[in-house]
């Protein structure tokens, strides 16, 4: 009977068992996910700032040394170079985003940069990168708030304790995305 | 000891709870699957395994089913009824006797683009088959299918309808299909045409208007279409109001015919396929609905089969239904005799 009441019990225990190394393999595979999807906006980011040098040229070519412009798109390409953690990359990012805003205005003030072809396909060539880059990070957002639900929920809870897995900071719009740029930028007068 | 019958109670209790269990654990994996891997939209979608969501389009020629309806993959499965056994043995069980798979690749559209999938590849995960006993399908529609989709022989079909078919041998015809507009569900793997010539631009008929209707291009979403697609007016759109209401819709664009001088061109951005990894997975439903479909019933499922089997060791176990009915006293009275005695 002891045998009996043992097998009763001893059941139900191996099937927790099995649901427990399933729950385990189900978030291991969620934090690779999550890592991946980081990665495919990593990569896209990394293209994003591979246009600036030759941006950068092209508006010295046309529009003269524009110091802040350029000078914040330098900086903000190094930045990202040198980070080493998620959150620095997205910073230095959101530092290009602003930056690059304001090519349309630089556009708008120097007619001859305008009508440049190598002008316009790298606008282009940003502007299609800069709708991938969004694309992905609304599918890594969804990523983080998954996991960030899974980890603290029952009864994935318990195995993500024993992980030691932490919540993830989703990729944020910052405060001066959300701002149309001006046009009117101090510029010095053509001609 | 057991009896013979026992043994075959506990050896079904064992095998019968086993399977619910390891289908149980099958599905809840598939589940997460389908839960972790982010959606991705078409055009930024990433090379290797996505998961992609949008509606069926064809790409050349559609299948039109018994209902008339256009469809980019049509199966029908037709069963015959057949008994085996005798007295109290006799069983009654369904025998496929004839399968018709129509399976062309076809697009799946999103607010950015197309992406193309080969449904002869895929694993299918279709809402429950619509199943039809043959007689009481309609005469005209039963043309249509012979017609349309039973080209042989099979024997005994069509079964002789004298005496309203009671004494003849019975069939049925379990239909699965994903409609022109109805929303697709993809996860496999994606691969892009990543150089400048592979670029694909196409012109559908039907397929600029429908887009229209169903999506916001400004903020490259769905529209809300609550208010229309809502039938039962419960707050909510479920997946066959969805199937319904967007196959429609789609119905409504395709009614002019050939692409019109209108027709803006789509761009198709890859093929999603299967790789030795994974194979593809093919849904008629948007991921919510499709993880409200896997889940179903999942935990009761593993429940019982674990109830299952840990009753039929228990049984086992405890030596069946002698050991107890006998009394304890009556089994300690025996061992506790001397020779003696």
């Amino acid at each position: 009977m002891n045998i009996a009441l043992m097998a009763l019990v001893g059941v139900p225990l191996v099937a927790l068992l099995f649901v427990g190394v399933n729950i385990y393999n189900g978030l291991i595979s969620l934090r690779n996910q999550l890592e991946r999807a980081w990665g495919n906006i990593d990569v896209i980011l990394k293209q994003r700032f591979d246009e600036i040098p030759k941006l950068i040229q092209v508006i010295e070519q046309h529009a003269g040394y524009e110091a802040g412009l350029l000078k914040t798109l330098a900086e903000a390409r190094a930045h990202y170079m040198s980070s080493k953690t998620r959150n620095e990359k997205i910073r230095a990012s959101q530092e290009a985003n602003q930056a690059l805003r304001g090519l349309v205005a630089i556009g708008e003030a120097y007619p001859a940069l305008k009508a440049s072809d190598s002008f316009l396909q790298l606008q282009s060539r940003v502007s299609q990168l800069e709708s991938t880059i969004a694309d992905r990070r609304e599918s890594y957002n969804e990523m983080v708030a998954n996991f960030n639900t899974r980890i603290g929920q029952f009864p994935d809870v318990l195995v993500a304790n024993l992980l030691r897995f932490e919540r993830q900071d989703m990729y944020p719009i910052s405060v001066t995305d959300k701002v149309d740029p001006s046009l009117k930028m101090k510029l010095p007068k053509f001609g | 000891m057991l009896s013979a019958d026992e043994i075959k109670i506990v050896a079904f209790g064992v095998i019968f709870g086993g399977g619910l269990v390891v289908r149980a654990i099958q599905k809840h994996k598939k589940l997460r699957r389908v839960e972790d891997i982010p959606l991705s939209k078409i055009a930024s979608a990433p090379q290797g395994l996505v998961e992609l969501q949008g509606f069926a389009w064809p790409m050349t020629q559609t299948f039109q089913g018994p209902d008339q309806v256009e469809a980019v993959y049509y199966s029908l499965v037709l069963q015959k009824e057949e008994t085996h056994g005798y007295g109290k043995n006799r069983r009654k069980r369904w025998v496929t006797v004839f399968s018709h798979v129509h399976g062309v690749p076809f697009y799946v559209v999103d607010p950015t683009g197309l992406a193309l999938v080969y449904p002869q590849e895929s694993q299918m995960d279709l809402d429950q088959a619509r199943e039809r006993m043959w007689r009481s399908i309609p005469s005209e529609e039963q043309a249509r299918i012979m017609e349309k989709v039973i080209h042989q022989r099979i024997p005994q079909f069509p079964p002789s309808s004298a005496f309203f078919g009671l004494f003849g041998p019975r069939f049925r015809i379990l239909e699965s299909e994903i409609r022109v507009g109805a929303p697709v569900y993809a996860m496999g793997n994606f691969m892009t045409s990543s150089s400048p010539g592979a670029i694909q631009r196409v012109k559908l008929a039907g397929l600029t208007d429908f887009s229209s209707r169903v999506f916001d291009k400004n903020s490259r979403s769905l529209r809300n279409l609550l208010p229309i697609l809502d039938k039962n007016k419960d707050g909510v759109i479920d997946a066959q109001e969805a199937k319904l209401g967007y196959s429609f819709a789609a119905r409504r664009s395709r009614a002019k015919g050939a692409p019109d001088p209108g027709e803006q061109e789509f761009q198709v951005f890859g093929t999603v396929g299967s790789n030795e990894h994974h194979k593809l997975l093919l849904a008629d439903a948007h991921q919510h609905h499709l993880s409200q479909r896997m889940g179903r019933f999942l935990w009761t499922k593993f429940a019982v089969g674990c109830a299952m089997i840990a009753v039929a060791l228990w049984y086992v176990l405890s030596g069946g239904v002698e050991n107890l009915r006998r009394p304890a006293r009556q089994i300690s009275g025996h061992q506790h005799s001397t020779p003696s005695e």
